[in-house]
């Protein structure tokens, strides 16, 4: 069932220590454009104070945390491995709902959060025909009718009519692509913006240069670092001495903040920001500080190398217990016993959202879904028709 | 109509590709600039001026510029990137095969994008402007790879991949870019409509059409192709030359018919000979389009040096494939045919290690020719008068091959099993035996189961020429020629074969031969049979003819030794008939018959 921090203090949070100053909700890291640095005041009129939103990011969060626990119950029954981002649900969701719903996203393995956002609108808009788990648990499953239709698994899916778009394997690679994208947004004047995920290990390859493109073509670009402050095995430390990675990108000529992305509120008002900056010619880059709470991939005994103090510390800072505390109890975060109230919070939350109910519909939904047949292996190569029935001749498939 | 070089029908194609979509863009490293010169070979002249927003310099980053080039397409754009050299294609290879190539098929996210590739060695440009960059892309599924060799396709083929939705890999050539029109081989002098014209993905050209051998080229290379296809004119080889445009998807049906044709290929190319296209295109064309059995030479590749690309200009020449290169290899093929042939002395030389090294026959031995006599053995007496007996019969020879690829693939299935059933070795002759039984038995050949009622002379010879009567027989005595290890022959027939199952048939025939080796078997095991089969392949021959052992046959066969060559095994199979009886349609429909009851094996052997 739901894991979410059992205490947490103010002090706790004051003296977190991924850098001095990180109990500010936002951080300008100096930039060249002086125009959009903001006092915390003036930026948390950003976040959303209406109760509807508050609930929605919260039951989306609380999707996101029960999906990846579910998906951890069924490995075995799935085909090969599951990716998750626990604590990392208020920079997935928080990026996701402060951006347009037309606008292109690039998220990355531990965003989940993303699709649940954009997902909820999307089915009630009509936009896809069933719910978001039930697409998600079919992916994982496999299945013919999953986004990928079995021929790829996992996180690596797509919903490119509602301008979601998948992630390969290779990190990074989505920083050109999204930039890509910007450009075609910016060429049409369609006052989108473009924005992808990225971890902090990505920092590290050549595709980061493409921001250089972006502050040079002033693209409609935002780029979030999930700075969990672990690439697989290498720490952050090991992997880079620029740290915060928002000054990394300093040089190029975009915006770079560091926010806290364990609440989903900072995230939320920061986004609107980097959304408006972006849209103005300058690109963005946000470094959300969390911490990854699981390992690399299920199979990876993260318990062996991560220090039991740190996922101790970071517990303290669950993203979903966080904002049920602000939401269901005083704003400023108190030494309470807070587990004694997330419970009580915890049994309405699950009788106002019915998140089981969704899920466990969702999951027999894709457990009875089709399998695809081992013909579908050759359908969909190419777009090219041509190119298509020559790769069938080449398999054999034609009926010479 | 008019006449245009290279780049500038690139130019052309890109301008009115710009005017046609509003949603193509054009990105790559200075395709802007100095004005009505833009572009490092100016492919891009003059565009930036009438699109100022479309045809965008990028930053010094190939993966990002494809990067760029896919999140623009991905979201409804169209778009041309442009690498300064094919070479640095490598730094975007990521960009092209792990994120464009595959997005459809995960993602069914459609990417019309264009990546032109000035490719190919436009002569003392050094190991990183010479790339032939094909064999980066070929096996990456979801790819198309264009290289045309003239003004015409390069400008129609442009357009045909700008208008199309899937990632396309564009070749063109630098060596081509600027090439005077008079230095256009007529074959591939071309006229440039006025009106707008594409030219099909997938399609070669069949540039001159010939019978003696397929040259298939594309890009520079093909210029050097049309020197050496008339060099070998001269010679008095015709080559049909093919222009292959599109890489993949490539034109298989011209490929293929052209061979059929020739039943020789050459490919040549500029890339590498190890490793190159033109030994993925011959795999494939071999093994996946089934031309192996329609060459009468080992098809050859003709490209450039397994080494890195030099910068020498006598390096280079070394380096690079040329038209003599072609020509040699077109004669290495011929050697043994056309040009060998006039080549041939009159008196062959005869390597003296071979005279005189035949078994049992040494000419240096005193022995040599001293002669011993000894009577014959009763079986040698009755050899001898039966085949001359026999020999007088007006019979003929008939042969046919046979592929034995689903006889051999039934036995290998079924070996084992059938062998701990019937404790009987499971061979090829059983399959024969039994094939020619059922067909035997087929209403069509009934006269090959008749027999003469012979006219027999007082002195008991035959008198072949007037037979009295035929008898009609709807039964098979089969029989099975049987050699023993003391150099004696048995010809014991199975009776009623006709009735008998596949296992019993192969029993039978292992008994009667056991029989004859212990000599337990009687006078009238010989008599009334309908056909003989003899397997002359144990003895290592390719083909024999047999002769009728008895009056009462019809026809009688040899089964010559199964071998292994192109297109799987074969063995001959040499029908000899009585001409009386019947006649070479019955003979001919006969040997069809058997086969396609034996090419085509779908009995199961085990059931009863």
């Amino acid at each position: 069932m739901l894991k979410v921090a059992t205490k947490i203090t103010a002090e706790e949070i004051k003296n977190f220590d991924y850098f001095r100053d990180l109990e500010r909700r936002f951080i300008e890291i100096r930039g060249p454009n002086q125009m959009y640095w903001r006092e915390k005041s003036e930026l948390e009129k950003l976040a959303p104070k209406d109760p509807e939103t508050l609930l929605f990011l919260l039951r989306s969060m609380l999707l996101t945390r029960r999906t990846e626990e579910i998906i951890k119950g069924i490995i075995g029954q799935i085909p090969g491995s599951a990716f998750f981002g626990t604590g990392n649900e208020a920079t997935s969701c928080g990026v996701m709902a402060a951006m347009k719903y037309e606008d292109p996203a690039f998220p990355l393995h531990r965003d989940l959060g993303c699709d649940f956002v954009r997902g909820h609108e999307a089915f009630t808009k009509g936009d896809i025909k069933v719910r978001l788990a039930n697409l998600l648990f079919a992916q994982y499953f496999s299945r013919a009718n999953s986004p990928c239709r079995g021929k790829d698994g996992n996180i690596h899916w797509g919903i490119p009519e509602i301008s979601r778009y998948p992630m390969i394997s290779h990190l990074g690679t989505n920083i050109p692509v999204a930039c890509g994208a910007a450009l075609y947004e910016k060429e049409n004047k369609s006052g989108l913006v473009a924005f992808t995920f990225i971890g902090d290990g990505a920092t590290s390859t050549g595709d980061i240069q493409a921001l250089n493109q972006a502050a040079s073509r002033k693209l409609p670009v935002i780029v979030v670092i999930d700075n969990n402050k672990w690439a697989y095995r290498t720490t952050l430390q090991e992997q880079t001495a620029a740290i915060p990675l928002s000054r990394k990108v300093e040089a190029f000529g975009i915006r770079g903040f560091t926010i806290d992305g364990t609440d989903i509120l900072s995230v939320y008002a920061a986004t609107k920001m980097a959304r408006e900056i972006a849209l103005s010619g300058t690109p963005v880059l946000l470094e959300s500080s969390t911490f990854r709470m699981k390992g690399h991939s299920v199979y990876d005994p993260y318990e062996h190398y991560v220090s039991k103090e740190d996922l101790e510390k970071w517990s303290r800072r669950d993203p979903i217990a966080r904002l049920a505390n602000t939401i269901y109890n005083e704003p400023d975060l108190s030494d309470k016993n807070f587990e004694d109230e997330f419970k009580s919070v915890k049994s309405r939350l699950e009788k106002e959202f019915g998140v089981e109910q969704e899920l466990q519909e969702a999951l027999e939904w894709a457990k009875s879904s089709p399998q695809p047949e081992p013909s579908d292996l050759y359908t969909d190569i190419s777009s090219n028709p041509e190119l298509q029935k020559f790769i069938g001749v080449l398999c054999g498939r034609d009926e010479r | 109509m008019k006449k245009l070089m290279y780049a500038p029908a690139l130019t052309e194609a890109l301008k009115e590709e710009m005017e046609r979509s509003p949603v193509l863009l054009i990105i790559g490293e200075d395709v802007c600039r100095p004005e009505d010169e833009d572009g490092a070979f100016m492919v891009t002249a003059g565009l930036p001026k009438l699109f100022p927003d479309r045809v965008i310099n990028t930053i010094l980053n190939e993966s990002s510029i494809v990067g760029l080039g896919a999140g623009f397409a991905l979201r409804g754009g169209r778009v041309v990137t442009e690498m300064q050299f094919a070479d640095f294609v490598t730094d975007a290879i990521k960009m092209i095969r792990n994120y464009s190539a595959g997005l459809f098929y995960r993602n069914r996210i459609r990417l019309p994008m264009v990546i032109r590739l000035p490719s190919g060695a436009p002569g003392r440009a050094g190991p990183f402007h010479s790339t032939s960059p094909e064999m980066l892309f070929f096996g990456e599924p979801g790819l198309i790879i264009l290289a045309p060799s003239n003004s015409y396709d390069a400008k129609g083929l442009l357009k045909t991949a700008i208008r199309q939705d899937s990632p396309a890999l564009f070749l063109e050539w630098k060596k081509l870019y600027r090439l005077p029109l008079e230095k256009y081989p007529p074959e591939l002098d071309f006229e440039i409509p006025d009106e707008d014209y594409t030219v099909p993905i997938g399609k070669a050209r069949v540039l001159r059409e010939g019978s003696d051998i397929t040259l298939v080229s594309y890009g520079p290379m093909l210029f050097e192709t049309l020197k050496a296809a008339n060099a070998l004119k001269e010679k008095g080889v015709s080559c049909e030359v093919i222009d292959l445009r599109s890489l993949m998807p490539f034109d298989f049906e011209t490929l293929s018919a052209s061979v059929k044709k020739t039943g020789r290929i050459i490919v040549a190319h500029e890339d590498k000979e190890v490793g190159g296209y033109g030994a993925a295109l011959i795999q494939l064309l071999t093994q996946k389009f089934g031309l192996f059995d329609w060459l009468d030479a080992q098809p050859l590749v003709v490209g450039a040096k397994f080494t890195p690309h030099p910068h020498n200009p006598i390096l280079e020449n070394e380096y690079l494939p040329n038209a003599g290169d072609v020509v040699n290899a077109a004669e290495k093929m011929f050697e043994e045919k056309i040009f060998a042939s006039a080549r041939i002395p009159e008196k062959e030389p005869v390597a003296k290690e071979s005279v005189g090294k035949l078994e049992g026959f040494d000419p240096s031995s005193s022995q040599a020719n001293t002669e011993k006599r000894i009577e014959l053995t009763p079986m040698r007496k009755a050899i001898a008068k039966r085949m001359t007996e026999q020999w007088q019969r007006p019979h003929i020879h008939d042969k046919i091959k046979i592929c034995f690829n689903a006889v051999l693939k039934h036995r290998a299935e079924t070996r084992l099993e059938f062998e701990k059933k019937t404790d009987t070795r499971l061979t090829p002759t059983h399959y024969i035996a039994y094939a020619v039984v059922k067909t035997l038995m087929l209403d069509q050949f009934r006269p090959l189961r008749n027999r003469f009622e012979e006219n027999v002379r007082p002195d008991k010879s035959v008198d072949w020429a007037h037979p009295k009567a035929i008898f009609e027989r709807d039964f098979v005595n089969l029989s099975i020629a049987v050699a023993t290890k003391s150099n004696e022959l048995f010809v014991p027939v199975i009776r009623d074969a006709e009735k008998m199952s596949f296992t019993e048939l192969a029993s039978a025939i292992a008994d009667s031969a056991e029989k004859c080796r212990n000599k337990k078997i009687a006078p009238d095991d010989f008599d009334n049979g309908t056909i003989t089969i003899t397997n002359v392949g144990v003895f290592g021959t390719d083909e024999g003819n047999p002769i009728l052992t008895e009056a009462s046959q019809m026809a009688s066969i040899a089964v010559g030794k199964i071998k292994h060559g192109p297109g799987g095994h074969f063995g001959k199979i040499v029908l000899a008939f009585d001409h009386r009886m019947f006649d070479g349609k019955i003979a001919g429909e006969f040997k069809q018959a058997l086969k396609e009851y034996l090419e085509n094996w779908n009995v199961d052997i085990l059931s009863k």
